[in-house]
């Protein structure tokens, strides 16, 4: 078990400075943030000072090293355009993005549970069809399109909700909602398919020959080992959830990490965007492993292993 | 059981917050809400020298001048200005002005602004005050300034370098964009890092206490939702509407649309001297060969205005006789491409950004579909506004580029000085005759001396030299709340000095 552990931690720290050497390489081969920073009316006289102010005129491979430095004590670096730490502006936007991503992922489980057990439990049935519906759609309508058209329907036809901002539970309906679509519709395809494979199980047909009725058979014994598929992809869910947030933060006007991390790209805000990048991925990988120890400890073949 | 208790755990927690929080709707009568296209850094030029902060810095700061609705330079904190000698101006302040903390506004609140301008670490107003080399208060109220060399426009610089308290400010150092104090109609009273400011109205303003009382600055980067708001009642004013959306905003019994003269210059920049391009009646076929007329009204649905030379519209200096000189005549540039011995045309780059300006790429496509009618065939390229701006700003772009050149001092000196001064700063196709004109004007302190000086350069560039691809200005376009009484400057920032609400 622990050297099962040790090992994943290894892949996670690789996967870590993979992450922020491409995002450096790529945000350094495509504009310059000093030009943006000071925009039309720089002359090359004021570009070469903060250029120089900034380090920026430093070797890249030195840069990127000194940059590695710094995280490896504790310092991810200082945005260029915000002269503030990476650290306090991920802090300030983390709330409202853990707030975000959080709902709709809870959001997502149940729902996707309940209509995945819902599915299989009536296969075939108008309810299985629905659910099979609603799961395509889900996964195949682009969140821009999903989240403009909710704002039609939910702000301007009905009035119900405000259109975007941050604040009141009001404002958290829209965004989560649209954010938690998608891995609902995989985790209901998903659960529902897992749940017929088990259904087939001898074991099952032992449970329902002893006389348990449907429901319980479901409940008891099918979902404990349909589960397991299920699990890891909600740890990858997380992923596709932060991804999410990028286009559904910037339509909703929500003040997340998903926006910072945009502004950063476009202001070619490397220092930043490393850091969002460091925190993003320190996050995933945290769950994919917090995903495998839940895994090991409903799966006694992965303990032993 | 445990698990009923959990979910009702829940539903308390979601039941309980909907009680305590209040409706969204709920906006005090004299409340109203603007909404900021672009996240705001800071609120200290210094830091972040931008149009979409000014939105709200302008609110909370004042200026020693301001420019009106025609872009003429009106008194603000300064009373008045005369030149004392070819380099040293003279202002005259306004007394008895206080900032929002206390502290008093002087002569030394000048000479420190002007200071910091320069000196703050990482700057971004050097280029604004780098010349001045001395600053003199002979008085409390009054100030005179010493440039290096003859600067006709000084006073114009500042209508955009904001007053600020000196004590406040040093104390505060790089943290008094955050919480800045100004002598502004409106006070910072909080902020929602990534989503919005709340100002309100400043009792003691010295122009009179602002008839709306609370101003939200809301932050929107997605053009859709901003509409939206606006058509909701949730925002009383978005900024720069996409043309397509006019038609849709005026038919709303909330909102309608503003229209006035803006100052974003569009035009093909011509990014080379080499040949064919660096022939200019290359450069002259290229004019005559787009047909601005057309994409105007159907590209820009008539929210644009044609015009010549780099000198804007509302800007004094402009020359207006000269708007349809190089209108769409075919047949004209075929003749020219023929005598600069490229009868059959040739093959150029074309690049434009994606999304950064009104209808970009729609109108780089029409313009690369006119040049195939003459036989310059087209290769578009589109690029990310970044990279973009970047190569174009180190003159590494070769062929065309469909880019917007702005005016912040209102003053024709700055588009040759950025442009088209062979010791500027990004200048691509140059020409001597420029240079000598250019500098005689840019040194010449008095003013119709000087715009006649500015008139005839015009006229030699738009006619002999054609040093880029003149197309059209767009019109500014807000979308206002029905109920918000306001009028607009050509500047992209929000003065709310004297808005109203009607009701």
């Amino acid at each position: 078990m622990s050297r099962y552990l040790s090992l994943r931690l290894l892949q996670s720290v690789v996967v870590l400075f993979l992450a922020t050497f491409l995002a450096f390489a790529l945000l350094h081969l495509a504009g310059d943030p000093v030009q943006l920073m000071l925009g039309e009316t720089a002359t090359q006289q004021d570009i070469a000072r903060l250029r120089a102010e900034l380090r920026l005129d430093r070797p890249l491979a030195l840069q990127y090293l000194q940059w590695v430095r710094g995280v490896v004590h504790g310092d991810v670096g200082e945005s260029l355009r915000y002269q503030q730490s990476a650290t306090r502006l991920v802090a300030e936007r983390l709330p409202a993005s853990l707030l975000l991503a959080g709902s709709a992922m809870v959001l997502a489980v149940i729902a996707g549970s309940v209509l995945g057990l819902l599915a299989a439990a009536y296969r075939n049935s108008w309810i299985d069809h629905t659910v099979r519906i609603v799961a395509v759609l889900g996964q195949s309508i682009p969140f821009f399109w999903l989240a403009l058209m909710f704002i039609v329907v939910f702000s301007l036809i009905l009035g119900w909700l405000p259109t975007s901002g941050y604040g009141t539970w009001r404002h958290l309906v829209l965004p989560a909602v649209t954010l938690s679509l998608l891995s609902m519709a995989r985790i209901a395809r998903l659960l529902r398919s897992a749940l017929l494979d088990v259904m087939n199980e001898d074991y099952i047909r032992t449970a329902r020959g002893k006389g348990l009725d449907l429901k319980r058979v479901v409940v008891r014994h099918a979902l404990k080992n349909a589960a397991l598929p299920v699990i890891t992809v909600i740890a990858l869910q997380f992923g596709a959830v932060f991804g999410g947030a990028i286009i559904t933060e910037t339509i909703f006007g929500w003040p997340g990490i998903g926006r910072l991390s945009i502004d950063a790209a476009v202001g070619r805000d490397y220092p930043l965007f490393q850091g969002i990048v460091v925190l993003s991925a320190l996050t995933f990988v945290t769950l994919n492993l917090l995903a495998d120890l839940v895994y090991a400890a409903l799966d006694p073949r992965i303990r032993y292993a | 059981m445990r698990t009923r208790g959990v979910s009702l755990f829940v539903l308390i927690v979601l039941l309980g917050g909907g009680l305590v929080s209040p409706p969204a709707s709920a906006q005090a009568p004299s409340s109203i809400t603007i909404v900021v296209p672009a996240d705001i850094r800071s609120l200290d030029k210094a830091v972040e020298n931008l149009f979409n902060s000014a939105i709200v810095g302008h609110n909370i700061f004042d200026r020693l001048f301001q420019f009106d609705e025609n872009m003429h330079l009106q008194p603000m904190l300064a009373l008045s200005s005369r030149t004392i000698n070819e380099t040293t101006w003279e202002f005259k302040l306004r007394q008895g002005v206080r900032f929002q903390n206390g502290e008093p506004f002087n002569a030394e609140t000048v000479r420190y602004t002007v200071n910091r301008a320069l000196n703050f670490p990482r700057s971004a107003l050097p280029y604004l005050v780098r010349d001045i080399t001395n600053i003199e208060t002979p008085d409390p109220y009054t100030v005179r300034m010493t440039s290096r060399t003859p600067d006709p426009i000084l006073p114009n610089k500042f209508a955009w370098i904001d007053m600020v308290p000196p004590k406040y400010a040093e104390q505060q150092g790089a943290n008094f964009g955050e919480g800045p104090v100004g002598t502004g109609p409106y006070r910072l009273v909080s902020w929602n890092k990534g989503s919005e400011l709340v100002t309100e109205a400043n009792p003691d303003y010295w122009g009179g206490k602002p008839a709306i009382s609370r101003v939200v600055y809301r932050i929107v980067t997605e053009p859709s939702t901003r509409t939206a708001m606006l058509l909701n009642g949730e925002a009383d004013l978005i900024t720069n509407v996409d043309p397509d959306l006019v038609e849709r905003i005026n038919a709303s019994p909330r909102a309608k649309i503003l229209r006035g003269p803006g100052l974003r210059r569009m035009l093909l920049v011509i990014g080379q001297q080499a040949e064919p391009l660096g022939d200019v009646r290359v450069r002259q076929a290229l004019n005559y060969a787009v047909d601005r007329d057309s994409i105007i009204r159907n590209i820009l649905r008539g929210y644009a205005r044609k015009t010549m030379g780099l000198v804007q519209y509302v800007v004094p200096g402009h020359l207006t006789q000269l708007d349809g000189y190089y209108d769409y005549n075919p047949g004209k540039a075929k003749e020219l491409l023929e005598a600069a011995g490229v009868p059959n045309g040739f093959t150029v780059d074309m690049y434009t950004p994606v999304g950064t300006f009104p209808k970009d790429k729609e109108t780089a496509e029409a313009i690369a579909s006119q040049y195939q009618r003459i036989g310059i065939r087209v290769n578009l390229i589109t690029m990310e506004w970044g990279k973009f701006f970047a190569q174009l700003n180190s003159k590494q772009m070769r062929g065309l580029s469909y880019m917007r050149y702005g005016n912040s001092v209102g003053d024709p000196s700055e588009g040759y000085f950025y442009s088209f001064w062979s010791k500027g700063v990004r200048p691509y196709v140059t020409d001597a005759r420029i240079d000598e004109m250019f500098e005689k004007a840019q040194g010449t302190v008095d003013k119709q001396r000087r715009l006649a000086l500015y008139r005839e350069l015009e006229r030699h560039a738009i006619t002999q030299v054609a040093p880029q691809v003149f197309l059209f200005e767009l019109d500014n376009l807000w979308g206002l709340s029905r109920r918000l009484n306001w009028s607009q400057t050509p500047e992209e920032t929000v003065n709310l000095r004297g808005a109203r609400l009607s009701q």
